[in-house]
């Protein structure tokens, strides 16, 4: 009977989310990226880092489609390596902060006490920062590496997680069937992964998915002011930053990787939005 | 309403303590300052010499105890790059932010409304579909990119636009606030005046997109949620026109939800400015920020974290006290709550 219900609700909630348009076009062009970046080497001959000094700033041409850069490389080569790079920052960012901030939020919410007070306080502390000043001051103290730029990026989404777990805990604590399985004998870790995590996992993945179009923003800013890979990655952040002054040569070199980036979290906003609207009732 | 100030004023002082720990802790993770300022290939004895100078040689409950006591005096440092006591660096840096950031929420807000209100109005009409798109791609663009097509084409391309600092080179001027409009419009130099604003408005514009999509997005919804009210139903039963139904009854009871929107993004207006600053070249806090981070200067990038923070936690503050006061439930809500 339970069952049966829940796989009407999911049944509901996929429709809700096949009829918004723009979940739909989000989810298709994430698809495109994630195919463009697997198939980085396929689609073209070049290496994202084969210097060719004889060639540089050439417009697109059947062989180099998008041109080169100043240093002769293959702009489509690097742009695609480049949404590897992007795809995988977003992915373990928001791996970490979730990581991180499910279980303390969990705890949070669900001990309250002691334990909710020191937590609440440390998020107070970590949002009294602008998230980008406060990855910035972090990379700064960790040393400027593409792993540190994750690690940053995810330590700052961390707070999110914490607090909106610990608001769906509160609130699915004081649901009946939590205090009957409470009254049943069940342990708190049991009760808390088995019955309440699972009723609050709607808002954690519409957070998880729009956090993944911020962190790969936030990374590609660090990475531009010069706190991520070393010089030559093809990261587009850091594309933007190496290709700054060769906007009046060659715009395109400017251009590409900007839209590279908007695409990327575009495709995540349209997507989060859809998945709010789908399966969050008050929303509608 | 007294006690609900007092209560969130008195939360303020455990937050700027924790403020104050982070960044001290932040900065002395980030390896040895003595080093960081005098470079790996100083000798070891200006080096241990720079340290017993700074104090980095005492224990760390002893450097933490007397960075709070000098903070408070207001004693940030001094930074290495500028040669320059902090606090004098910031003072000179923060007005340039603050009249970035001012103009920018106000551009933010007039657009956001306008752009909001005719998205409700003419529901899933055309101009609504094409100024929520416009505000998702207002998200989603990054602002350092926007900042640097803006400057290249518009500024340095095109030439419509001075940019690269907050006054054409040679403009004798003396600033009293810092903020360069106001100080211009105040000692009627109006040659001055045109010449701050030329610089300040790109921008300011660049850096207003982000928190005019979202305002526009938060209009949209909450003049939707209140145009459905039996009090507007009312209001046009009553033979108003729907100019006056929508302005004087429908947006103004859309009002609360938008200015708590304001308050809330403003961190990412404040995060937003270190990008634009940097990319525009325009001296505020944000560009001093990271100009100290990628230098090391670990005294001003104390300071600077420090003021960004107290900053952004000022204005919670503020928006926390003005909530209250907008919506009496909200603070009943606290006290009974609490």
């Amino acid at each position: 009977m339970r069952e049966g219900a829940a796989a009407l609700g999911r049944d509901r909630r996929l429709r809700a989310l096949l009829r918004n348009r723009g979940a739909v076009a989000g989810a298709a062009l994430l698809l495109v990226l994630a195919l463009l970046a697997i198939g980085a080497d396929a689609l073209t001959p070049h290496g994202p880092r084969t210097v060719d000094l004889e060639r540089v700033l050439e417009g697109p041409s059947s062989d180099h489609w998008l041109g080169t850069d100043d240093l002769g490389q293959d702009l489509l080569a690097r742009l695609l390596h480049g949404a590897r790079i992007s795809l995988l920052v977003g992915a373990v960012s928001v791996g970490i902060a979730v990581a991180v901030g499910v279980p303390l939020g969990s705890i949070a919410g669900y001990a309250g006490g002691w334990a909710d007070t020191i937590l609440m306080r440390l998020t107070d502390v970590m949002l009294a920062f602008p998230s980008i000043v406060l990855a910035i001051a972090i990379v700064a103290a960790l040393g400027a590496s593409l792993t540190n730029l994750m690690i940053a990026v995810g330590l700052v989404t961390i707070p999110g997680y914490a607090r909106q777990v610990r608001a769906s805990v509160l609130q699915v604590k004081a649901e009946d069937y939590v205090t009957a399985s409470r009254a049943l004998g069940a342990r708190p870790l049991r009760i808390l992964a088995g019955t309440v995590l699972p009723n609050c996992l709607a808002p954690l993945l519409v957070l998880a998915t729009l956090d993944y179009g911020v962190a790969i923003l936030e990374a590609a800013a660090l990475s531009f002011l010069g706190l991520g890979p070393e010089p030559g990655t093809p990261e587009w952040g850091k594309m933007l930053a190496d290709s700054q002054n060769l906007f009046s040569l060659a715009p395109r070199v400017v251009i590409a990787p900007g839209l590279c980036i908007s695409a990327a979290v575009l495709a995540f906003n349209l997507l989060g939005d859809g998945l709010r609207d789908a399966l969050d009732p008050r929303a509608r | 309403m007294f006690r609900y100030v007092l209560r969130r004023v008195l939360f303020f002082v455990p937050v700027w303590l924790g403020v104050a720990t982070a960044v001290f802790l932040l900065v002395r993770l980030s390896g040895d300052p003595a080093v960081a300022i005098k470079g790996d290939k100083a000798p070891p004895e200006e080096i241990e010499k720079f340290r017993r100078q700074e104090g980095l040689d005492r224990s760390l409950p002893v450097q933490y105890a007397s960075f709070l006591a000098d903070t408070v005096r207001g004693d940030l440092g001094w930074s290495y790059r500028t040669d320059r006591p902090v606090a004098r660096d910031l003072a000179d840096s923060f007005p340039a932010t603050v009249e970035l950031t001012l103009l920018a929420m106000t551009l933010a807000v007039a657009c956001g409304v306008a752009l909001g209100t005719v998205a409700a109005v003419r529901r899933n009409g055309p101009a609504d579909a094409a100024s929520m798109v416009v505000a998702l791609i207002g998200v989603s663009v990054p602002l350092f990119w926007l900042a640097l097509l803006a400057m290249k084409g518009l500024g340095e391309g095109a030439g419509w636009f001075p940019v690269g600092s907050r006054l054409s080179a040679g403009t004798e001027f003396r600033p009293l606030t810092g903020i360069y409009t106001l100080d211009a419009l105040l000692r009627g130099d109006l040659d001055a005046f045109s010449d701050a604003v030329g610089h300040l408005v790109l921008p300011a514009c660049v850096l207003a997109t982000v928190p005019a999509a979202i305002v526009t997005r938060m209009t949209r919804s909450s003049l939707i949620e209140t145009l459905g009210k039996d009090f507007v139903r009312t209001a046009r039963a009553k033979g108003l026109t729907e100019r006056a139904v929508v302005i004087r009854h429908a947006l103004r009871n859309s009002l609360v939800p938008i200015v708590t929107v304001v308050g809330i993004h403003f961190g990412l207006l404040l995060g937003g400015a270190v990008l634009t600053e940097t990319v525009f070249g325009w001296p505020g806090l944000g560009k001093y920020t990271v100009d100290s981070v990628l230098r090391r200067d670990f005294h001003a990038v104390q300071g600077a974290l420090l003021l960004m923070a107290t900053t952004f936690v000022c204005v919670n503050l503020v928006v926390d006290v003005l909530y209250g006061f907008l919506d009496p439930r909200i603070r009943e809500g606290y006290e009974e709550g609490r």
